[in-house]
This record gives C-alpha cells, sequence and structure tokens, in this order.
C-alpha cells in the first residue's frame, strides 16, 4: 500500500468539503454508542486472489483526506456479515504521514450494537489485525496509546488530521470476508457519519482498491421505507428438485417505486433462489442479476441486511431467514424474456430455486399491494399460482387466506319439534386423570339419515354451564367435529331457546367444546360449521354421536339430548329423523364408555293409567325383551325362570328347581319403580279431601300350562328409617282372592293354596287378590320395624313375581296390568250382580 | 258314606247294643238272643220297615242320637239327602242294595206318627250304570230339591245330582244329573256325561264328588256345591245352574270356593263332604266333616254346623260363624248315660224344605247324618243314618 506522507490537493480537497465533514465539537462521553451501520459501506470479497494479496479499501473521512480523529482513541461501527472471525489490517494514516496499527497480540475492546462490553475475541499473535469476531455487530474501540502502534512515518500521529483509513483483509486466505463499516467515531468527535454520504458521494469516502475482487456498497443510509406484510394465505413451495413458480397478480400493477416480497426460508441453511418478475402480461420478463443488491429486512420490516446476487443470479437467503426481500429500482435485474419490461405493468413475480423449501407470501411497493394473501380464498389459489415444474414442486396455500364470508342463517326462524322423551341424561363422576376425555355414546344399528338441510337440530337440555365437545361418526368412521375455538365466533354452535338463539360458547384452551346453555330447547349444528376429518363424510349413514366430555373439569356436567333431525332452510323446516321416545332397545343405543360417565334414561314422569278401578303399576306392556328386562329385572344366577315380552305382556317359563336357588325353591322377578310414573307409591286416591285405600292387588294373567299354576306378587312397605323393608306375601290358608275370565266370563272365588295363586287352567283374565288375604312370612317378620300391620301410606310400588319351582317347574304363564284395585270386589252368583271385577274395571 | 279329602272311611258299627225298646229299658240286647225281637231270623221280629224299632224320632238310640230308621247290618246306610213338604219327609240314601252288595241309591218316604218321622219300605231308586263305557257304574253322595226340570220332552219335579266313578276306586269322581217325578219311583239319568267332569289330568286323583243342590227359586235356578280333590286342591266349590232345560243345562263356568274362615272344625282350611242348605234371607248353613288334616285315615268323628251370610259366594270376606260342633259326646242318650255316643259322625245334612232351604224361625236346625261305630261287625257296611237337634 502506498504511504501517503503529505499531500496538498488532500489538504486542499479537505477544505471543500468542509460542509459535509462531520463536527468536530466535543461530544458527550457515550456519544459513540449512537453510531449506527445507516450509509455503511458493505465490503465484501467477490473473488480470491490466486496469491495473498490484501484486498484494501480506502476510508476518507471527508471524502477526501483531512478527516479528524481527535480524541485518545477510534470507535469503528462495524459488522461481520460472515460467521468466520476476519482479522482485518486497520491502518490510520495522519496527514503527517505517520501511520498506525492495531497491535500485535493486543486485543481490541469489543461492544456491542447498544455501546454494552462484550467480550470479542483475543487478538492475533502475529501481525497488526483488528479482529472482527464471525458474525459481531458493534462496536470496536482501539486506543491509540494502548492498543495501537506506530507501523511508519517519521513524525508522530496526529489523529486530529486524518489522510485515511485503510482496511485490509487478505483476498486469498480471507476471501471469505463480507463485513460493513459504518459511523466511525472518537471519544470526542463523530469522524464519519455514512448515513449522511449521499450515493454520490460515496465512492469518494469509500474507496475500492481492489474491485476486481471485492464489493464496496452502501447500505440504505437511512429507513426510507418500512415493509410491512405477512405470509397469510401465502405459497408455501417445497422443491424437490430445480423448479419454480410464480404469483400472479391477475392484472398490471404499477411497482415502479420498488418491489418488496415478503419471504421465509423453511430450512434452518442457506438457500439461493432466483427472482423474476414479468410485465405487460408476461410479454416481458426481468431476473436477479448479478451484483444485484437486495435488501434484506427483518419481519418487523426493519432492515437487516443486503444480500448481492450472484453471477448466476441467485442470492443468499439466510438459514430460517423470515422477513421482507426488497428492490428499492429495477436497476440491478437483467432482461430475461423480451427487453421491454415494464415495472408500471407487472403481472407477475416469479421464484426458482433448487431443492428448497420457502414461502412467499405478500408481494408489494411502498404505495401498492400487488399480491394479499389474506385477500385470496382457498379457492383462488390454483389461480393466482402456477408452476412450469410440477413433478417436483409441491404449492400449499398457506393459513390465513380469505374465509368465505359466513352469512349467520337465523335459526329461530324455524319452528321446531321433537322431544327429549326416551332420550339420554348425561352426567360425570371426576376423574383425578386431567388428561382424558369420558364419552357417552349413541349408537345406531340402523344408521341414520341427517344428510338432509344444512343443519343438525338435536333436542337438549342443559344445566348449569359445562364443556363437552360432540363428534359425528359415520359408517366409515369419519367423524364431523365442533368447530376449534378459533372458529366459534363465526361459525357457532346455537342453542334455540324460547324462540332466541344463544351461541354456545367454547372453552378456552379446549379445542372443539362447546358451553351448555342453561333450559331446554334445542341445539343447532350448522354442518358447514362442523371439521371434517375426510371429504367423504356422510351425513346420511350416521352410526354413532360421541359426547366427550372433560370429567376433571367438567365432571359436573348435566345434559339431555332427545331427538335428533336436520334443518332446512330452505322452507324453514324441521324434520325429526331419530325420535328417541322410539327406542325400544335404549341400553343397545345409549351407553356410557367407562365408568366416569353416567348414563340414563330421560322421561318425563306420567301419572299411572287406570282401567276403571284398578291403577297400573306395571303395565308389563314394553317394546322390546331389552325394555322388558330393564324394568323387570332378574337377579338370580340360577335359570330358576326365563322371561320375554310377549304382545302386551310378559311371558314367563318357570325352570327347574335346582339346589342353591338365591330365593329357595322360589323363581323371582323383581318390578321396581323406575320412576317412569309420579304416583307408583301411591296407594290410595283423594276422594273428597279423604284417602281412600287400595283394596288389593290385582294383575292380568293366563295359564299356558296343562295344569293350574301358581304364583304370587309380593309388595313391599317401606319402613322409615330401615333399609329393609316390611314384605308381604299372600298367605295360604285361609286367604282367598277373585279372578274372572275375560274370554268365558267365568267367575271366581278361590282360596289360596299355601302361598300362591293359582290359575285354573286356561284362565285368561284378571286376578284380584285383597289385601286381607297378605301377610308377613316369617323369614320378614323378626326384623326391625316390621310390625305385620299394612301401611299403604308406605306402600313402595315394588313388586316380586314369585312362583314355586318344585311345584310348577316347566309351567308357563303370561301376565300383564299388575296394578292396586280400589272398588269393593265381589264374585257375581245368584244373589250378587254388583261390584264384579268386570264391572269395577269397565270392561 | 261321604268320603273325607280322598280317603275312604271304614268303620265299623256295633249293633248288638243298637237296639232300642220303646220303653227305654236300658239293659242292652242280645240281637242273637232268639228272643230279641230284632233278631232277624227271629220270626216274631217285626218288619222294621214299617214299624221302627226307634220311635218318636227322638235321640233315643241304643247307642247316640235317633237312628231315623235301622238297615239291617251290610247294608250300609249313609249319606243321606232329605227334605219335608206338605208334613211328609223324603230321604234318598246310598246303601247296599243287598247285603254287601252293590250299591244303590235308596228312598223312602217319612210321616210323621205321634210326633216321630216314621219311615216307609225302602225303594231303589237308581244302580249303578251298566256299560263298559259308563263313568258311573259306582254312585254315591245323592242330592235332590224340587223344582222345574225339562229333560228330552218331558218335565221333571225332581232332581238329583250324584257322584259316580267308573271302577269303584274312590278316584276320578264326576257328577251326574238324574230327573224323576217320584222320588220312590224310577229315576232318568240325564244324558250319558257327568255335568261336572274331571279333568283328565286330575285321574289320579278323587275328582269332583259329594255334590249338593239348592233349588233357589224354586224353579230351576239352582246352586250346586260339590267337593274337589286333587294333589295339592282340595276344597268346596260352588257353582250356579240352570236346570229348566236339562237337555242344555246351563252349568256357571266359574265358581266359589267356599271360605273357611270361622270354622273352627277343622285347622286344613279344606271344607269337604259337607252338607249345605239356604236359609230365609240365602244365608248359607253348613254340616262340615271335622276332620283334621292329622287324622289318620278314617272317618270323621264331629261335624261341625255353621252359618254365614248370602256374600259366601261372591265375597272373601264373608266367614263362617259356629253355631256348633257336633261331637259323639252330644249323641249320648241323655236318659241313659251309661250308653254311648256314636264314635263317628259324618256326611251330615240339613232337613230342608224341597228345596234345599231350612226354616230359619224355628230355633233348631234338624240336621242327618251318618253313623260308625267302629269296632262293630263289618265296619264297611255298618253306616246308619241318624239326627240330631242343634240350637241356633
Amino acid at each position: 500500500m502506498k504511504k501517503i506522507v503529505n499531500c496538498s490537493l488532500c489538504l486542499a480537497a479537505s477544505a471543500l468539503l468542509t460542509s459535509i465533514a462531520p463536527s468536530v465539537n466535543r461530544l458527550a462521553e457515550d456519544a459513540w454508542k449512537s453510531g449506527d451501520l445507516y450509509g455503511a459501506a458493505k465490503i465484501t470479497c467477490t473473488k480470491a486472489r490466486d496469491a495473498d494479496v490484501g484486498n484494501v479499501t480506502e476510508i476518507n473521512l471527508n471524502g477526501s483526506g483531512n478527516g479528524s480523529l481527535a480524541g485518545n482513541g477510534i470507535y469503528f461501527r462495524i459488522k461481520n456479515y460472515t460467521a468466520v472471525d476476519t482479522p482485518l489490517t486497520v491502518k490510520l494514516n495522519s496527514t503527517n504521514g505517520a501511520g498506525i496499527a492495531p497491535k500485535t497480540n493486543v486485543k481490541q475492546t469489543y461492544f456491542d450494537a447498544d455501546g454494552n462490553p462484550v467480550d470479542g475475541i483475543a487478538a492475533r499473535s502475529w501481525g497488526n489485525y483488528m479482529m472482527l469476531p464471525a458474525s459481531f455487530d458493534g462496536f470496536i474501540y482501539m486506543n491509540y496509546a494502548e492498543q495501537m502502534t506506530k507501523i511508519f512515518g517519521d513524525e508522530d500521529f496526529n489523529p486530529s488530521s486524518i489522510w485515511r483509513i485503510y482496511i485490509e483483509y487478505s483476498g486469498s486466505y480471507d476471501s471469505y470476508a463480507s463485513f460493513a463499516i459504518g459511523d466511525i467515531y472518537t471519544d470526542q468527535v463523530q469522524s464519519l457519519d455514512t448515513s449522511a454520504i449521499t450515493e454520490e458521494n460515496f465512492s469518494n469516502y469509500f474507496i475500492n482498491t481492489a474491485s476486481e475482487f471485492q464489493s464496496v456498497t452502501q447500505n440504505p443510509r437511512a429507513e426510507e421505507y418500512v415493509p410491512e406484510g405477512d405470509l397469510k394465505g401465502g405459497v408455501k413451495c417445497e422443491l424437490t428438485g430445480y423448479g419454480g413458480f410464480m404469483v400472479k397478480f391477475g392484472a398490471e400493477i404499477n411497482l415502479s417505486d420498488g418491489l418488496y416480497v415478503r419471504m421465509k426460508n423453511d430450512l434452518d441453511r442457506e438457500i439461493y433462489p432466483m427472482i423474476h418478475v414479468a410485465s405487460d402480461w408476461f410479454t416481458y420478463r426481468v431476473v436477479t442479476a448479478q451484483n444485484q443488491i437486495i435488501n434484506l429486512y427483518n419481519n418487523d420490516g426493519t432492515f437487516k441486511s443486503t444480500v448481492t446476487v450472484n453471477e448466476w443470479g441467485y442470492f443468499a437467503l439466510p438459514a430460517s431467514f423470515d422477513g421482507f426481500i426488497g428492490f428499492k429500482d429495477y436497476t440491478g435485474f437483467k432482461n430475461d424474456w423480451g427487453e421491454g419490461f415494464d415495472p408500471a405493468k407487472v403481472v407477475a413475480v416469479y421464484f426458482e430455486a433448487d431443492s428448497v423449501n420457502f414461502s412467499v407470501g405478500d408481494i408489494f411497493s411502498p404505495t401498492v399491494k400487488a399480491f394479499d394473501g389474506s385477500e385470496k380464498y382457498e379457492t383462488d389459489f390454483a389461480n393466482f399460482t402456477e408452476t412450469w415444474t410440477p413433478d417436483v414442486i409441491k404449492l400449499t396455500q398457506l393459513e390465513g387466506y380469505k374465509e368465505p364470508e359466513v352469512v349467520l342463517f337465523d335459526y329461530t326462524q324455524v319452528t321446531y319439534g321433537g322431544s327429549l322423551e326416551g332420550g339420554v341424561t348425561i352426567k360425570a363422576s371426576k376423574n383425578e386423570d386431567s388428561s382424558v376425555f369420558s364419552s357417552a355414546l349413541i349408537n345406531f344399528a340402523e344408521k341414520i339419515d341427517l344428510s338432509a338441510g344444512e343443519a343438525v337440530a338435536i333436542n337438549f337440555k342443559g344445566v348449569g354451564s359445562y364443556a363437552f365437545q360432540m363428534e359425528f361418526i359415520d359408517g366409515n368412521g369419519a367423524k364431523a367435529i365442533l368447530p376449534a375455538a378459533s372458529d366459534s365466533a363465526v361459525k357457532p354452535i346455537w342453542m334455540i331457546k324460547d324462540g332466541v338463539a344463544t351461541a354456545m360458547n367454547h372453552t378456552t384452551g379446549d379445542p372443539n367444546t362447546i358451553h351448555t346453555v342453561e333450559g331446554e330447547g334445542v341445539i343447532v349444528l350448522e354442518k358447514g360449521f362442523l371439521a371434517l376429518s375426510s371429504a367423504e363424510f356422510d351425513w346420511s349413514k350416521i352410526a354413532q354421536i360421541k359426547v366427550n366430555v372433560h370429567t376433571f373439569y367438567d365432571n359436573g356436567i348435566n345434559i339431555t339430548l332427545g331427538d335428533i333431525g336436520t334443518v332446512k332452510q330452505d322452507g324453514l323446516i324441521h324434520t325429526v329423523v331419530y325420535k328417541a321416545s322410539e327406542v325400544t332397545a335404549w341400553s343397545s343405543v345409549y351407553e356410557a364408555g367407562d365408568e366416569f360417565i353416567k348414563v340414563s334414561k330421560f322421561f318425563t314422569p306420567k301419572p299411572s293409567q287406570w282401567i276403571g278401578d284398578v291403577k297400573l303399576i306395571d303395565s308389563l306392556n314394553y317394546r322390546s325383551d331389552e325394555e322388558l328386562k330393564e324394568n323387570v329385572t332378574y337377579d338370580i344366577g340360577d335359570n330358576a325362570c326365563s322371561y320375554k315380552k310377549e304382545n302386551d305382556g310378559m311371558f314367563v317359563h318357570i325352570g327347574p328347581y335346582e339346589t342353591g336357588h338365591t330365593y329357595g325353591n322360589y323363581m323371582c322377578l323383581g318390578m321396581f319403580d323406575k320412576g317412569v310414573t309420579t304416583d307408583r307409591k301411591v296407594a290410595y286416591k283423594e276422594v273428597e279431601g279423604k284417602k281412600e285405600y287400595a283394596k288389593g292387588i290385582t294383575f292380568y294373567a293366563e295359564n299356558r300350562s296343562v295344569k293350574e299354576i301358581g304364583l304370587t306378587l309380593q309388595f313391599d312397605e317401606k319402613i322409615p328409617g330401615k333399609g329393609h323393608t316390611e314384605r308381604w306375601c299372600v298367605t295360604g290358608y285361609p286367604a282367598m282372592y277373585y279372578a274372572w275370565d275375560v274370554e268365558t266370563n267365568a267367575e271366581y272365588m278361590f282360596y289360596a293354596k299355601s302361598d300362591q295363586v293359582q290359575i285354573p287352567v286356561g284362565f285368561k283374565g284378571y286376578i284380584r287378590v285383597p289385601f286381607t288375604s297378605y301377610s308377613v312370612p316369617a323369614w320378614n317378620a323378626g326384623l326391625e320395624g316390621v310390625d305385620e300391620v299394612l301401611d299403604l301410606d308406605n306402600f313402595s310400588g315394588n313388586f316380586f313375581l314369585t312362583s314355586d319351582n318344585t311345584r310348577f317347574e316347566d309351567l308357563e304363564y303370561f301376565i300383564k296390568n299388575v296394578g292396586l284395585y280400589f272398588n269393593e270386589t265381589a264374585k257375581g252368583s245368584v244373589f250378587n250382580s254388583e261390584h264384579t271385577i268386570k264391572a269395577n274395571m269397565g270392561l | 258314606m261321604r268320603k273325607t279329602n280322598i280317603l275312604l272311611a271304614a268303620c265299623g258299627l256295633l249293633l248288638s247294643s243298637c237296639l232300642l225298646c220303646a220303653c227305654g229299658s236300658n239293659e242292652p240286647v242280645n240281637p242273637d238272643n232268639p228272643d230279641n225281637p230284632d233278631n232277624p231270623d227271629n220270626p216274631d221280629t217285626p218288619d222294621t220297615t214299617e214299624v221302627p224299632i226307634y220311635e218318636q224320632g227322638d235321640k233315643k238310640a241304643v247307642n247316640g242320637a235317633g237312628l231315623l230308621f235301622f238297615e239291617t247290618m251290610g247294608f250300609n246306610t249313609k249319606d243321606a239327602s232329605i227334605f219335608e213338604e206338605n208334613n211328609e219327609r223324603y230321604i234318598v240314601y246310598a246303601g247296599q242294595e243287598e247285603a254287601k252288595g252293590a250299591q244303590v241309591f235308596a228312598a223312602r218316604k217319612g210321616t210323621l206318627k205321634d210326633g216321630a218321622w216314621v219311615y216307609g219300605e225302602k225303594k231303589v231308586i237308581l244302580k249303578g250304570a251298566t256299560g263298559d263305557s259308563a263313568w258311573d257304574k259306582f254312585i254315591y253322595q245323592p242330592s235332590v230339591v224340587k223344582g222345574t226340570f225339562k229333560y228330552n220332552t218331558k218335565d221333571y219335579k225332581y232332581l238329583m245330582a250324584y257322584q259316580g266313578n267308573s271302577d269303584g276306586s274312590n278316584f276320578n269322581n264326576n257328577i251326574g244329573l238324574a230327573v224323576s217325578n217320584d222320588i220312590l219311583g224310577s229315576w232318568e239319568r240325564v244324558g250319558t256325561a257327568p255335568l261336572i267332569k274331571n279333568p283328565e289330568i286330575y285321574e289320579a286323583s278323587y275328582g269332583f264328588g259329594s255334590p249338593i243342590l239348592l233349588n233357589v227359586d224354586q224353579k230351576g235356578s239352582l246352586l250346586i256345591a260339590y267337593s274337589f280333590g286333587e294333589t295339592l286342591l282340595s276344597g268346596e266349590r260352588v257353582k250356579s245352574l240352570n236346570a229348566l232345560d236339562l237337555n242344555s243345562p246351563v252349568l256357571e263356568s266359574g265358581y266359589a270356593e267356599l271360605p273357611t274362615a270361622g270354622l273352627l272344625g277343622r285347622d286344613d282350611g279344606i271344607i269337604t263332604n259337607a252338607g249345605l242348605a239356604l236359609g230365609k234371607n240365602n244365608d248359607f248353613y253348613i254340616a262340615n266333616d271335622g276332620m283334621t288334616s292329622s287324622n289318620a285315615p278314617g272317618n270323621a268323628t264331629s261335624f261341625e254346623v255353621a252359618k254365614a251370610g248370602s256374600g259366601l259366594i261372591s265375597d272373601v270376606s264373608t266367614t263362617w260363624a259356629q253355631i256348633k260342633k257336633v261331637t259323639g259326646n252330644d249323641t249320648i242318650d241323655p236318659k241313659n248315660t251309661e250308653s254311648l255316643g256314636w264314635d263317628e259322625l259324618c256326611s251330615a245334612d240339613f232337613v230342608t224344605d224341597a228345596y234345599g232351604r231350612v226354616d230359619d224361625t224355628k230355633e233348631k236346625l234338624e240336621i242327618v247324618y251318618t253313623s260308625f261305630n267302629e269296632g262293630v261287625g263289618d265296619a264297611a257296611y255298618s253306616g246308619q243314618l241318624c239326627s240330631i237337634e242343634v240350637a241356633k
């Protein structure tokens, strides 16, 4: 490097440039901390030398010589763009010909970009180097006396009058070098404000003496424009080979004032894309070209750095880069197709690369947004993207695209039918495992068709406010589930109650849930609002509905689901497709998925039916075997009897006697109060304010056997405060009872043989056993509270149908209409025609 | 004799001491004494059918209450049905046609002589049916009422119900009907099938027997009471029977089993072999054999007389009120303290009007019963008919 001893020209020149000379007024002590990289010189080695020859950049602090570094040391605002420690030879050449450089093996002083001390790196043990740490971005300080040494000149170094600063690095060993030098301060003066250097004067301040091997460019002097944009609705590109795509604007857009693209490197390594820009409806096209400078911005729009397009037209996008690339103008581009590119008529931007993944979002200029993915619908994707390398590219629309405008239908306009009757009430107990959900299942052996209309409607009742999920599962296992919490505001699940629609809120943090709305109504789930696991989800073949409850948090849930139907917006038609009250095998349809879920049948208890003077306690007229066995229970482990639904009652086959019967030699079927009626336990009726008590037990029976058959309906009297009851059984002698055969009209008066009411062979009719024919058996008589006095105010409503297996083995009968009779009863005879069973029952 | 609870009765009657003399001698009389006017070998023995040894109809039996008439040992007189009409009595009963012979139904007419009923000649009125398929080759327990009955094209005044079986085994009994216009004359069976048939499944059991007819309206509206017995079922049933046209009698398909509440004479709740009568207000009177379930097979040793309201056959709450339990002690001749009462008393029935009603206005009920004295003679053929008055 040529030593400059004296330069009259420089001295003269310095006087001309004093107008832009940095201030020489003494600064505040920490003034240097405000130094920045705006307008900084970015020095990048572009070509390695074959020999170890230095690439030098001269800094003229005033645009020519004679700057000032007055003070005790020099602060460089400096940044290393590489991830490699870069040794720099820094020489300060005063106008008297003296020059100083960093002392060998003396560490410089390092500060971060905010002026806070940092460790830096060790000094080089040889030569005179300022060591620039890898990726460093901050200040390096060197004290003239302590950290620098005179390397040439006869005079003493005069910091107040500086001819040049020389920055040098090995063009062969350090050919990776890329760094920027910004503001230069001393503890007394701001020696260089790079942001004040215009583009035109830049080369006066930073002189590239090795332009063949390095580039010296100016970073943006100040942030004139902060790009804003996002990746929403943009394009995710995954390349398995060399390929590319374009984002088409669908119009000619004037991007004359620059081109900015929101981009993201989806890989954790540097990638090299290329960009083309087309105008005039693709007539002309330009492409990124060698040495073209591209600004990189962080995703908040702040300037990050520049990149230079390499000789092949690619530029380096840093690993995991997530921000903007920007072109202030199109001067760096070269023609790629035709020669008439017009930035005022840009129609598309092309992106090319090889086997990399990256994402492209908004494309815009400071004044115009050419492409905004968030304004595009999902259905637009195929229109605004195009690729010519389909075999190696996968393009996906990023989230954030525009959702179709949801027009909420007013479901309160619909008149809803259906009911909760026969449905399921779901409750839960607490599961200490907070990570799981429990489910109640509604199974449709015959899949139901909910394909009609736009919405599913379920008659519903909620108590309190608890969260639950709901899944519709079709015959192939595909699901439709409630919208995610983020969608709830625009895709509500409605509770229609008393003509008012209330959106069922989601639970924050719990996906796909809704909260119950207190009260009874109809919940309406618009199908388009539900998330489908498969595009093939089939509403016409719904196999199951799952109600999921987080039993750790929502174990207080109490909801009832009844009829299930559809809502057709056109015509405001609500159609009940599945009527819960018609379910005859309830336990097969509704079940609890685990021990934390409780399911029970919902029904509205009704008063008991009456036939004449008979109040039916249990008609035994169930719709299915399963329903029968839900209400008439047989909990003996042996086969003392078998029973099933037959027509409007129950058929019983008395089994053989086997040793070890639970109840000795008797079969026993229990008919218990399940709350179906409101007054099962009431054994009286109010007549003019007084209680008229029932007179006895009645039932209809048919003897299907060739012999007389015996059975008894035992019943329980509650004993207040006791866990056991007082049991009443038919006495043997001298208990008597009545019978009336409905087919032959024969009337009978019998006395009970042993403890069984005996039904004549072929009998089909009603039996009446007065309470006077009942007594307490020995096994019960000794229990506490058993007083052997019948108190019908404590009638339990529970019956036990027994037959003696030893006497009536293998005989069969039919029974129905078990109840209480209230009128005086007598057998018709030549002396009496009143109070017959037939007359009492009004049959 | 009427059966009790499917058991055959067998007893003997000691007749050697059963002779009573009009003078009221208390000394036992040896029936073999050729001078004994009762000795049938004594040519001087008066015709007992016309001149009863036991006069006055009082309780002056040699042993026990008064015999209605004397039937020689071996004729097994028993199971009477008796009614009084126009100062005449008719008694229909079972007995042997000849000593130890086949059982037949016989009838006698009684007339009142000096305050005592004197019964005339025995007439055999119905025998067991013949024919291999006859259901009633062996007949028992007649019950006769008066009324208005038509059978075939003929009108009849008297209707009889009786028990029968085909083999004399006391199993599989059925109940049939017969009609006549002359109690002492011929009786014609009503049809060839029983009126009340024992179901086949119960053929091994007693079946149905001991019928009692009660004519409610004095025409053809009857009540028929009968015993039934099968392995686990025994009792007394009552059906209504419209017998106006016996070509198509209307037998009630249902029935009332008579309640036993209030009857003290039995501990097993069973009414069998009972005699029944109606009172003026349709009250029921019963004379029920006093067997207990603990008795060994044999005859009753007592019978119980009781009364119940008309609700007996329609209202389960109707109970009996006992009038008296008649035992052997009640049959002791009060004038002969050394005499013995009858050991076995059974098959009692009431002396009623022709329609089966007792006279409620009277202070006493007259009851005819069958008696045996066990150990006397051939017990199987020792039945006699006696009567006793019971104060209500």
